[in-house]
C-alpha cells in the first residue's frame, strides 16, 4: 500500500507472514513431486520458478556491478585522510590538462609539465566542503521536518482519527509523497532564492527544500508505528486518570519510538541522497562553510557538477563523493533497520 | 607531501620561465618589479601585500567558455588572499550580464557583447580577459591529418555534405584517403555562447552559403546530433566514429580528439595553436571600449575560429568592493596572465593588456 | 491488505478514545492540565495542517510564478512541439514525450523483473532466501538517483552504444523497426528507461509483494488440493487476485519515473525532440528543469516553472490513480 518502498518496507517487516501463520514452508513446495503430473507441466513448473529466481538475479546483478565500479573508482580516492579535511580544488582544470599531450603540441600547457608528460600535476583532492553541506542540510531538514512531521501523525492517530479535517491531511500526505522531489526544488527556488537572489542560496534553503520532501514521508510513517501502539496501553493509562497529551508523550509515542525513529532515519537517508532540490538552492562553494547561511554544497551536486566538468582529476572526485555519500546513506539505511528490528522484538 | 612540494616547486620554475617569456607584464604594472618572493605564486610584492590586505568579498559569474581560466586564477588569488575573497559562478552569458544588472553580482563574464536593447550599468567598462580557440574536433580513426575549408566546413554543419568522402572534403585534403563513412555532426545542445562563436565565424567566413544563421543556439538539420555543455559534446565525438564537432580546447584536449587545421581569410590551413591564436588576437580590430572581434580576424598565421571573453564591470561599485576589484582586475590582468596557456587560453597580447590595465583606473566609488 | 486493516483499526481505536476522554474528564477535572491538554492538541494540530500549508504553498508559489508562461504562450504552451528557449519557443510537447517514453520503457522492463522477485519472495524463497532478497532490494533502493546516473553515464553508455547500434545494424532492412531503433550514441531515451527500471524495481516489487500475500491462503491451498502444480496455482489464483493491486503497484512505479531527475537527466541527451527513435536522444521534464533552472531568467524562468506545474499535475493524478485502483481491488478482495 506504501508508494514510497521505505514505507512498504516497514509493512512487511511488521507482518512478513501476515497471511500464512509463521514457520511453515511456503504452500507449493513439495507438493508437485507427484509422479501423476504431466512432464510438460512440471518442466514449466520449473522453468517459472527458475524464472522468478533469474527476476531477482536480473536486479541484483547490477546492483553488484554499480557497487563494485563504485567501490573501484572511489574507494582510492576517499582513504586518504586530505578527502576528508581539505577542501574541493577549484583548478581541476589545471590539473587535468597538465601535460596533456594535444596541449603541449599546439604550444599550450606548462613548458615543465609539457616535458614530464601527462599526469605531471598532481592536486590534493579533497571534499571537506560538500561533506560538511551534506551534514548541515540533513540535519537542517531534520530539526525543520521530524518534529513537525511526528506532531501531525500525533494529530492524525490520536485526535483527529477520521474525522474530514484528519482524512484530507492523510489523503494530502499521499498526494505529497507521489511529488517529484525536484518540484520542492522549484518551490524553495520560487519563495527563497528568486526573492533573496544569490544571497539566498544557502544550506538553509536547501534543508527547507528537503525538510518539504521529508514532511509527508515521516507523517505516514509515524502515522503508522502510532497505530501499531495497542489501545490498551492507552486506556490503562487514561484509567489512571493521565491526560490524553500526557498518556501521548509518555506511553504512546514512547511504545513506537523505534518504529518512529526507523521512519525518520530512512526519510533522512533518502533527503541525503537527493540532488535536484539541492542544485537549484545551496548555490556552489570550493571552501567549507559551516553556517546555514551562505553558499554551500553537498556530496550529491558535487557529483553532478564534477561529471559535467569531465576530465580525469574531476572525475575521481565524482566517484569519491559517489563512495562518500553511499556509505553515509547505507548507514543511515542499516541504522533504520536495527531500530525497525528492535521494535519488532518488542 | 614531499611529493606536493617538488610539485609546486616544478610549478612555481613554469610560471617563472613563462612570466619571462610570454608576458613580461608584472614589469608594467603600477607596482613595479620585484624579485620572487617566499610565497607558493610568484607576483610582485607590492601587489602580494595589496591582495593580503583586502577584505572585501567580490562575486563574478556568468560565461563557462573562460571558467578553466577563472576558477584556477581565483584559486590562487584566494590563497595569497588567505580567504574565499573572489568567487564565480558559471552560468552562461546572458545571465552574468543580466545579475551584474540586477546587482547580484559585482562582476560578469560574458563571451559575447551585450544586445542593444539589453539593460545594463550605465558606466559599464569591458575587460579583455583571455582569448582560445574553438577547435573543430573529429573522429576518424583512418585520417592523422584533416583539413578544413570554411565552406566545407559550413557545408558540413548544414549536412549538406553528408559523407566523409565529399568531393569538397577531398579538395580540401589532397593526397589524404578520406573513409566511405557517413558524417555525424554534434552540435551543443543548450544554449551557448561556443555556438554563438562558432554560428558568427561561419556567417563572416562562409556568406551566402552558411544559412542557419548565428546565435547562442541555431535550428541545427534534425540528422545532427546534439550534446550538453562542451564536455558532452567531446564525450559524443570520442565515441562516436566518423563525428565533427565544435568544442573548446580544454575538452578537446581532455578527450584526446584528433583537430582539424581550418583555412583562414588568407587562404592557409592552420592549427588552433598558441602562436596562430596570438596573432588573431593581434590581427583584430580593438575598438576604444576595448571590445573587437578576433573571429576569422585578418593576418597570415591567424587561426580563424578564435573566441574573445570579457569581464564586464560597472564603474561604480561600492567604496570597500572597489579595492578587491582593482587588486583583482590587475592581477587577473597581469601576473595571472602567465597561467593562461596551461589552461588552453592564450594571454592578451602586451599592447591591449596594457589598454586594459590603464582602464582599472576608471573604477570608482 | 494493510490499508484496510488500519481502517478497521481505526475505527475501533476511535470508539475507545471517546470512552477514554470521557473517563480523563470524570477523573482529572482540574483547569491546568485541561489547557495543557488543549495546548498539544492545537500543537498537533497546527502540525498537521502544516501539509495542507505546504502543499497549498508549491501549487500557487510555483503557479504564479509560472503564470507568465501560461498567460503568455497559451495553448502555444501546452500543444506546441518545439522547445527551444534561445529563440523563445516554449512548446511543451517534446518534454512531455520525452517523460511519457522514458517512463514507460522503465515500466516495461521493470514490471516482469519486479513482479518475477514479488513471486520469488512470497511463493517460492524460504525464509532466509527471502531476507537475502528483500535486503538487496531495498538496498537498491537505498541507492541515490545521482550514483545511478554516475554509473550509467561512465559504464552503461559506452557499453549501451555498441549494443543499440548492432540491433539498429540488424533491424535496419525492417521498415517500422528500423524508424524505432535507429542508431545513436548511447544516450537517449532507452539508456534512461533501463536505468529508471532499476530504480523502480524496489517500488513495484515492494507493492507487488503486498498484494501477493493478501491472495487468501485457503484459495491457494484448493488450487493445489485440485492437483495444480505452483505455477498453475499462481496463474490460476494469485496473479488473477491480484491483477488490481498489480497495477496499482505499476502505477505507482510509473508516477515515480515521471519525477525521476537526475539519473535521468545525465542519461537521456539532453535533447528536446520527438523522435520514434527509442536509441535516440531526448528530454524529459524533470531533467530540463534541473538542467536550466538556476541559469534561466524572464519567460524561460517562467516556462520551467510551468513545467514544474505540469510535472505536479502529472504525478499526481497518477498517484491518485494508483491508490485508487489498489482501494478499489482491495474492496473486491474483501467482498469476495
Amino acid at each position: 500500500m506504501g508508494s514510497t518502498t521505505q514505507n512498504s518496507t516497514l509493512d512487511s517487516d511488521k507482518h512478513p507472514t501476515s497471511q500464512r501463520p509463521s514457520g511453515q514452508r511456503p504452500i507449493g513446495r513439495g507438493v508437485v513431486e507427484g509422479a501423476t503430473i504431466a512432464r510438460s507441466r512440471r518442466l514449466k513448473n520449473s522453468a517459472a520458478t527458475i524464472a522468478m529466481a533469474a527476476a531477482f538475479l536480473v536486479a541484483a546483478a547490477p546492483l553488484l556491478i554499480m557497487s563494485a565500479t563504485v567501490v573501484a573508482k572511489g574507494a582510492k580516492v576517499v582513504a586518504t585522510a586530505d578527502w576528508w579535511t581539505s577542501p574541493i580544488p577549484g583548478d581541476v582544470g589545471r590539473a587535468d590538462l597538465a601535460g596533456n599531450p594535444t596541449m603541449c603540441r599546439l604550444g599550450f600547457g606548462d613548458p615543465v609539465a609539457c616535458e614530464q608528460g601527462e599526469g605531471a600535476s598532481s592536486i590534493v583532492k579533497g571534499m571537506q566542503p560538500a561533506i560538511v553541506g551534506t551534514l548541515l542540510t540533513v540535519v537542517g531538514a531534520s530539526v525543520l521536518a521530524v518534529p513537525v512531521g511526528v506532531m501531525g501523525a500525533v494529530y492524525l492517530n490520536e485526535y483527529g482519527k477520521k474525522n474530514r479535517l484528519a482524512r484530507t491531511i492523510r489523503f494530502m500526505t499521499e498526494v505529497m509523497v507521489g511529488v517529484p522531489s525536484v518540484v520542492m526544488g522549484v518551490f524553495v527556488y520560487s519563495i527563497w532564492v528568486i526573492r533573496f537572489g544569490t544571497a539566498g542560496k544557502s544550506a538553509f534553503a536547501a534543508s527547507l527544500a528537503l525538510a518539504c520532501l521529508m514532511l509527508p514521508i515521516v507523517v505516514r510513517s509515524t502515522e503508522e508505528m502510532l497505530r501499531l501502539v495497542p489501545d490498551s496501553l492507552r486506556e490503562a493509562s487514561a484509567a489512571l486518570g493521565t491526560r490524553t497529551w500526557k498518556t501521548t508523550v509518555k506511553v504512546v509515542l514512547p511504545a513506537a519510538v523505534a518504529g518512529i525513529v526507523s521512519g525518520c532515519l530512512l526519510a533522512v537517508a533518502r533527503a541525503a541522497g537527493e540532488t535536484a532540490p539541492v542544485v537549484f538552492t545551496i548555490g556552489f562553494v570550493t571552501t567549507t562553510n559551516w553556517s546555514f547561511t551562505g553558499q554551500n554544497t553537498t556530496l550529491s551536486a558535487q557529483i553532478y557538477s564534477q561529471l559535467q566538468n569531465g576530465g580525469s582529476v574531476a572525475t575521481q572526485l565524482a566517484w569519491g563523493s559517489a563512495v562518500t555519500l553511499v556509505v553515509i546513506v547505507l548507514f543511515l539505511t542499516i541504522a533504520a533497520r536495527f531500530a525497525t528490528r528492535r521494535l519488532t522484538a518488542q | 607531501m614531499s611529493d606536493r612540494g617538488d610539485n609546486l616547486v616544478s610549478r612555481r620554475r613554469a610560471a617563472l620561465r613563462i612570466l619571462a617569456v610570454v608576458v613580461p607584464l608584472a614589469v608594467t604594472t603600477a607596482c613595479g618589479p620585484s624579485a620572487a618572493n617566499s610565497g607558493e605564486i610568484d607576483l610582485p610584492g607590492a601587489m602580494r601585500e595589496r591582495i593580503e590586505a583586502l577584505e572585501s568579498r567580490i562575486v563574478g559569474g556568468g560565461a563557462s567558455f573562460p571558467d578553466a581560466f577563472y576558477q584556477a586564477v581565483n584559486t590562487d588569488f584566494n590563497k595569497i588572499a588567505g580567504g574565499e575573497l573572489v568567487t564565480y559562478a558559471k552560468s552562461g552569458s546572458a545571465d552574468g550580464r543580466n545579475q551584474l544588472n540586477s546587482g547580484t553580482l559585482d562582476f560578469a563574464g560574458s563571451d559575447s557583447l551585450p544586445k542593444a536593447d539589453e539593460q545594463l550599468p550605465e558606466d559599464l567598462l569591458f575587460f579583455p580577459t583571455v582569448a582560445a580557440p574553438i577547435t573543430i574536433s573529429y573522429n576518424l580513426s583512418s585520417v592523422d591529418e584533416l583539413a578544413l575549408g570554411p565552406l566545407t566546413l559550413a557545408a558540413i554543419f548544414q549536412a549538406d555534405i553528408t559523407r566523409w568522402n565529399a568531393p569538397e572534403i577531398a579538395a580540401d585534403n589532397p593526397g589524404v584517403s578520406l573513409p566511405d563513412l557517413p558524417i555525424t555532426v554534434v552540435h551543443r545542445s543548450d544554449g551557448s555562447g561556443t555556438t554563438k562563436n562558432f554560428t558568427s565565424y561561419l556567417g563572416s567566413a562562409a556568406p551566402g552559403l552558411w544559412r542557419l544563421g548565428v546565435g547562442d543556439e541555431v535550428a541545427w538539420p534534425s540528422v545532427t546530433q546534439g550534446a550538453e555543455k562542451n564536455s558532452g559534446v567531446a564525450e559524443v565525438i570520442k565515441k562516436t566514429s566518423g563525428s565533427i564537432g565544435y568544442v573548446d580546447l580544454g575538452d578537446a584536449a581532455k578527450a584526446g580528439l584528433s583537430i582539424a587545421r581550418v583555412q583562414n581569410s588568407a587562404g592557409h590551413y592552420m592549427l588552433p595553436t598558441a602562436e596562430a591564436v596570438e596573432l588573431a588576437l593581434e590581427g583584430a580590430d580593438v575598438a576604444a571600449d576595448l571590445t573587437f572581434n578576433p573571429l576569422n580576424s585578418p593576418g597570415e598565421g591567424a587561426y580563424p575560429i578564435t573566441a574573445p571573453t570579457w569581464i564586464l564591470v560597472s564603474a561604480r561599485n561600492a567604496p570597500d568592493e572597489v579595492e578587491s576589484l582593482r587588486a583583482y582586475l590587475e592581477y587577473l590582468l597581469g601576473p595571472a596572465q602567465s597561467q593562461a596557456l596551461a589552461l588552453g587560453y592564450v594571454p592578451l597580447p602586451k599592447s591591449l593588456a596594457e589598454k586594459a590595465i590603464a582602464q582599472i583606473d576608471r573604477l570608482h566609488s | 491488505m494493510t490499508m484496510a486493516l488500519s481502517e478497521s483499526e481505526l475505527s475501533e481505536s476511535e470508539r475507545s478514545d471517546t470512552e477514554r476522554s470521557e473517563a480523563g474528564l470524570l477523573v482529572t477535572g482540574d483547569g491546568s492540565g485541561a489547557r495543557a491538554d488543549r495546548l498539544f492538541r492545537q500543537t498537533a494540530l497546527c502540525a498537521g495542517a502544516m501539509i495542507l500549508v505546504v502543499l497549498g504553498l508549491i501549487v500557487i508559489a510555483t503557479t504564479r510564478d509560472a503564470w507568465p508562461a501560461f498567460a503568455d504562450l497559451g495553448p502555444d504552451y501546452f500543444f506546441g512541439t518545439i522547445w527551444s528557449p534561445a529563440d523563445g519557443k516554449f512548446g511543451i510537447v517534446p518534454l512531455v514525450y520525452g517523460t511519457v517514453v522514458v517512463s514507460l520503457i522503465a515500466v516495461a522492463f521493470s514490471v516482469p523483473v519486479s513482479v518475477g522477485i514479488a513471486l520469488f519472495i512470497t511463493e517460492v524463497a524460504t525464509k532466509r532466501v527471502r531476507g537475502v532478497v528483500t535486503m538487496t532490494v531495498d538496498l537498491l533502493a537505498a541507492v541515490p538517483s545521482v550514483v545511478f546516473g554516475l554509473w550509467g553515464f561512465y559504464q552503461l553508455i559506452p557499453l549501451f552504444q555498441g549494443v543499440f547500434n548492432s540491433i539498429a545494424d540488424l533491424l535496419a532492412p525492417i521498415p517500422v523497426l528500423r524508424s524505432v531503433f535507429g542508431h545513436g550514441s548511447g544516450s537517449g531515451f532507452m539508456s534512461a528507461g533501463i536505468v529508471l527500471a532499476l530504480m523502480i524495481t524496489p517500488i513495484i516489487s515492494s507493492v507487488a509483494r503486498e498484494v501477493f500475500t493478501t491472495v487468501p491462503h485457503n484459495d491457494r491451498l484448493g488450487a493445489l488440493a485440485l492437483g495444480a502444480t505452483r505455477w498453475e496455482m499462481i496463474t490460476g489464483v494469485v496473479l488473477p487476485h491480484a491483477s488490481g493491486g498489480l497495477t496499482g503497484a505499476i502505477l505507482l512505479g510509473l508516477g515515480r519515473a515521471m519525477g525521476e531527475t537526475v539519473a535521468v537527466a545525465l542519461l537521456i541527451g539532453a535533447s528536446p525532440q520527438i523522435s520514434a527513435n527509442l536509441f535516440g536522444r531526448g528530454e524529459a521534464m524533470p531533467s530540463q528543469i534541473f538542467r536550466s533552472l538556476s541559469e534561466a531568467t524572464g519567460s524561460f524562468r517562467a516556462a520551467l516553472f510551468g513545467l514544474g506545474v505540469c510535472l505536479f499535475v502529472i504525478t499526481v493524478l497518477v498517484n491518485l490513480a494508483a491508490r485508487r485502483v489498489v482501494t478499489i481491488a482491495d474492496r473486491k478482495l474483501k467482498g469476495s
